[in-house]
């Protein structure tokens, strides 16, 4: 019985590595200027391979600029991007314990938009060349990073780090930031940058080149590897403290290394894209409700239908109207049904028995 | 092996456990009993390790504590504690397959010996039917025999219980305590109910304000003095003459016996 729930589980993950590819490849030809699906095939080719495909010649450069420094970046970063979001909220459930965490619970999210916003309108102040010059991406970051370094010492600090102590150092952070983010605005000489922080706020996948990637690609690989060699942990984590560490489970050491590892992750996805909401939150649960608590099924799963959705979303986003719609309204609106549907089924009661 | 010398325990600023030193040896099944606040749970903690001793050593299976990692002290301690509560729901056979987690390097799969000792566990416990179940769907006595099967897929010689039976109706504290008691491990297990540790402890341990009181045989320590001036509770102290094992009756105040 056990083998057959590996196979079908297994064949799960093949389909949803079928899915995301298709959605990969859709995003790279589904934009405000239509391109033939055989351009944008011949295009592909032609910058992975180096070989020329039939009538090339005649292909627009403008094209071959869109395809190859717009969509396909920005298809992939949507990959990225979902994948580590839904890495995260598995990783930061189990370390929470709480079916309700997601990647911003500790602190991140808050810590991000004060770093947002003092780039977005202090940048147009009296600091302004300096902090202008670093850019919102940067000081969302350290902010993201500070707030979340923040909440670590706050939890460690006079006892051991429970979860209990970490929920409420994140909720303490994340007022904290936001008490000034708010001072910022209320202080912002002028209007001009709210806006600009407002749409931030709500995320985006734009990027130009691949050159962006780079940094995203590199850690969520780091991640991805370092944490599927901790399945075992996972699980017996979410057995509570005391369980785990009777199973051997060093849960003080490894919950450091969880939560720098998270942190780094996130603040970097939530530098280069702002908040994308939910995606860290819904995609753990309807992978669980497909598959299990066990992390060993889950993980893989959730990773595959976080970077699915996202650039599913992103898709939607850029083809709805002839603009942007920032993607963090369609994870959203997306989600939320998904969330409640999965709330209200009754072979789902996220794990608690009523 | 057990062994705890001159353990001290604090929680906050509060002695908890003090100067306490007791002994398991290989095979016996040891009871530790005592009103509520004693320091039993404590002192289990502190054996299995979410409680830091202030002082004194703890032993087990002839391994300092202070000297090996959590990992090693899972390869010689299963733990069955009070009842359990998950946040997430796993499958029955997930449950106990996390017993072999101190066996398991990081990347290594549950290979086909893993799956043959959690079926055993499983059959030990009689819970083989519900392998493909939820734990959540299951009773608490369901759920209780589960934990000791995990228990039990730890294969470790040493088996600590913090009062296994509570909340338990009769039939499952008896099967709980016949199981661990026909496995033949070396068991330390608190228990509230004097009858069930007169019934299956060999030797007891009866603590007051964390310091062990009495330390005997069942019939050396269970007795009517022992239990009015530990408990404050009149009661009557016999052989059954049906199970050949001491009975415990207690007076309640309304009774004539008061």
């Amino acid at each position: 019985m056990m083998k057959g729930v590996e196979l079908s589980t297994l064949g799960l993950v093949a389909v949803l590595a079928v899915i995301l590819m298709l959605a990969v490849i859709t995003a790279v030809f589904i934009g405000a200027v239509s391109i033939p699906f055989t351009e944008v095939i011949q295009i592909l080719v032609y910058k992975i391979l180096g070989v020329k495909l039939g009538d090339f010649a005649s292909i627009p450069p403008t094209h071959i600029v869109i395809v190859w420094e717009l969509y396909a970046p920005r298809a992939l970063l949507g990959v990225i991007v979902g994948v580590a979001l839904a890495l995260a909220g598995v990783v930061m459930q189990a370390m929470v314990q709480n079916p309700l965490a997601d990647p911003y619970i500790l602190g991140i999210s808050s810590g991000a938009s004060l770093g947002a916003t003092f780039a977005f309108l202090m940048g147009a102040g009296a600091l302004g060349g300096m902090v202008a010059e670093l850019g919102v991406s940067f000081w969302a970051f350290i902010g993201a990073l500070g707030a979340s370094f923040a909440v670590f010492t706050l939890s460690a600090m006079g006892g051991k780090m429970t979860t209990t102590r970490l929920i409420l150092s994140g909720t303490i952070i994340a007022s904290i930031c936001g008490a000034f983010s708010n001072l910022i605005v209320y202080l912002a000489p002028s209007d001009s940058g709210i806006k600009s922080l407002t749409f931030w706020m709500m995320g985006s996948l734009s990027t130009e080149g691949f050159d962006g990637l780079i940094i995203p690609g590199i850690i969520l690989i780091v991640c991805l590897l370092f944490f599927f060699t901790q399945m075992r942990p996972l699980n017996a984590m979410l057995m509570g403290d005391e369980v785990a560490t009777t199973l051997g489970v060093d849960l003080s050491t490894l919950r450091k290394v969880y939560m720098v590892l998270t942190a780094v992750l996130i603040a970097v996805m939530v530098s280069n894209c702002g908040m994308i909401g939910f995606v860290g939150l819904v995609i753990p649960h309807i992978a669980r409700a497909l598959v299990g608590t066990n992390h060993w099924k889950l993980m893989p799963v959730a990773c595959l239908l976080g970077g699915a959705f996202l650039v599913v979303a992103d898709i939607v986003a850029r083809s709805l109207t002839t603009s942007e719609i920032p993607i963090g309204i369609i994870t959203a609106i997306v989600g939320t049904p998904v969330f409640a549907y999965i709330m209200i089924k009754k072979s789902y009661g996220f794990g608690s028995r009523d | 092996m057990i062994e705890t010398d001159e353990l001290c325990v604090s929680i906050g600023k509060k002695r908890i456990v003090d100067h306490s030193t007791i002994h398991v040896d290989e095979g016996e099944f040891v009871g530790l009993i005592g009103p509520n606040g004693s320091g039993k749970s404590t002192m289990l903690k502190a054996i299995y390790r979410t409680l830091e001793p202030e002082s004194g050593t703890i032993t087990v299976n002839g391994v300092m504590l202070k000297d090996s990692s959590l990992r090693e002290s899972a390869l010689n301690l299963a733990v069955v504690s009070q009842h359990n509560y998950y946040n997430f729901d796993f499958m029955v056979e997930e449950v106990v397959m996390m017993g072999r987690t101190p066996h398991k390097k990081s990347m290594e799969m549950d290979n086909e010996e893993d799956r043959r000792i959690v079926g055993e566990s499983l059959e030990k416990v009689g819970m083989s039917d519900f392998k493909g179940r939820k734990f959540s769907s299951l009773s608490g006595g369901e759920q209780q025999r589960i934990i000791l099967a995990r228990a039990l897929t730890q294969m470790s010689p040493c088996l600590v219980l913090d009062e296994p039976t509570n909340h338990l109706d009769v039939k499952y504290q008896l099967d709980v305590l016949d199981i661990v008691k026909g496995l033949g491990s070396t068991v330390l297990c608190a228990l509230h109910d004097l009858n069930l540790a007169a019934q299956y402890c060999d030797r007891i341990y009866i603590l007051e304000g964390g310091r062990v009181r009495y330390e005997g045989s069942p019939s050396e320590v269970i007795t009517e003095d022992v239990i009015l001036e530990i408990y404050g509770v009149k009661s009557s102290v016999e052989v059954h003459p049906k199970t050949g094992l001491l009975n415990v009756v207690y007076y309640p105040r309304h009774s004539s016996g008061f």
